[in-house]
């Protein structure tokens, strides 16, 4: 029998972007009358979307500072590990251990420190544009990803052939490709998602200034 | 008319407030506009609309009591303002104007 209550990571979704509260209950009021999970999670993405866009609609500077900060933030992280992060990682089990996954899996992989060490970048630049843009962290942290994505986007369609040669063929290209655009996304998420939690001392967001 | 206007599911939005009166919060708004369209309606597209009308002082808005089927969470209610109706007047004259005379949209079938 399904349960009454909406599903809590949808719902959890909804309070992290600062949904409107009374929609937030018109949603539980609605699936509460049988409307399905599927259901729900339709209304939760569009309604999550919706309120990015209206965010940066009436917050324009202040989405520019995101995809600012966040560029820089990637930047930094992007220079000081290959600067010094990366020297100390070659020659190690992880560098070896890429060796074996190519050979198990038939095509190039990305080295596994880049991928580590890039996705515990994303965690650090999510949570830096979302701690600097309460209370509207989470839009602001997607407006910072679509630029992101836009970015990859553009990137992926212009090296494609080269892509294809360097990961040896379309199911190396596929495979490396899920990094970047679901692996980054996420973890990018989950540094906003922490960024943006509720002070739990003051029961409140930080106010920060609006532009 | 306002410099803006109305944008086609504002005006949807707009005359759902209307048509269920008193008790207008998110849930009746929705499935007016869904039982008279017949496609299924996002809720956060509804307030979403709903923001942007009480940015523009056509809907007023206030908070009712929680209860526990919504998960503790208070309904917030619209009316439309005497400016809500002037507009709705405007679009509904500019739109009638537009469509009188049209012989190719007459009879209902495609």
């Amino acid at each position: 029998m399904r349960s009454s209550l909406p599903p809590k990571v949808a719902n959890w979704l909804l309070e992290r972007f600062d949904v409107d509260e009374a929609l937030i209950g018109d949603l539980a009021e609605e699936y509460g009358r049988d409307h399905s999970r599927a259901w729900f999670w339709r209304q939760t993405v569009v309604a999550v979307i919706k309120k990015g866009a209206a965010d940066v609609r009436s917050h324009r500077l202040l989405a520019v500072r995101a995809v600012v900060i966040g560029w820089m933030v990637a930047s930094i992280i992007g220079w000081t590990t290959k600067q010094f992060v990366m020297p100390l990682l070659q020659g190690s089990w992880s560098w070896r251990s890429e060796v074996w996954l190519n050979a198990q899996l038939g095509f190039p992989v990305i080295p596994l420190p880049f991928l580590m060490t890039t996705a515990i970048g994303a965690v650090v630049t999510g949570w830096v544009v979302a701690r600097s843009h309460r209370p509207q962290a989470m839009s602001m942290l997607l407006i910072y990803m679509a630029s992101l994505l836009l970015f990859q986007v553009g990137g992926f369609v212009n090296s494609f052939e080269r892509g294809l040669r360097s990961f040896g063929g379309v199911y190396g290209l596929a495979f490396n490709s899920v990094f970047p655009f679901i692996v980054v996304p996420a973890c990018l998420m989950l540094g906003g998602l922490l960024g943006a939690q509720r002070d739990r001392h003051r029961g409140t967001r930080n106010l920060s200034a609006s532009a | 008319m306002s410099r803006e206007g109305l944008g086609n599911f504002e005006l949807m939005v707009l005359l759902a407030v209307v048509r269920v009166g008193e008790d207008a919060y998110g849930v009746p708004i929705a499935r007016t506009i869904q039982e008279k369209s017949g496609r299924e309606v996002f809720l956060g597209s509804v307030y979403a609309a709903l923001t942007r009308l009480e940015s523009k002082g056509l809907v007023a808005s206030n908070i009712g009591d929680p209860t526990a089927e919504r998960g503790g969470k208070a309904k917030k209610y619209f009316r439309i303002t005497a400016k809500g109706l002037r507009e709705a007047r405007e679009a509904q004259r500019t739109l009638v104007s537009l469509w009188r005379g049209l012989t190719e949209l007459q009879g209902g079938a495609a």
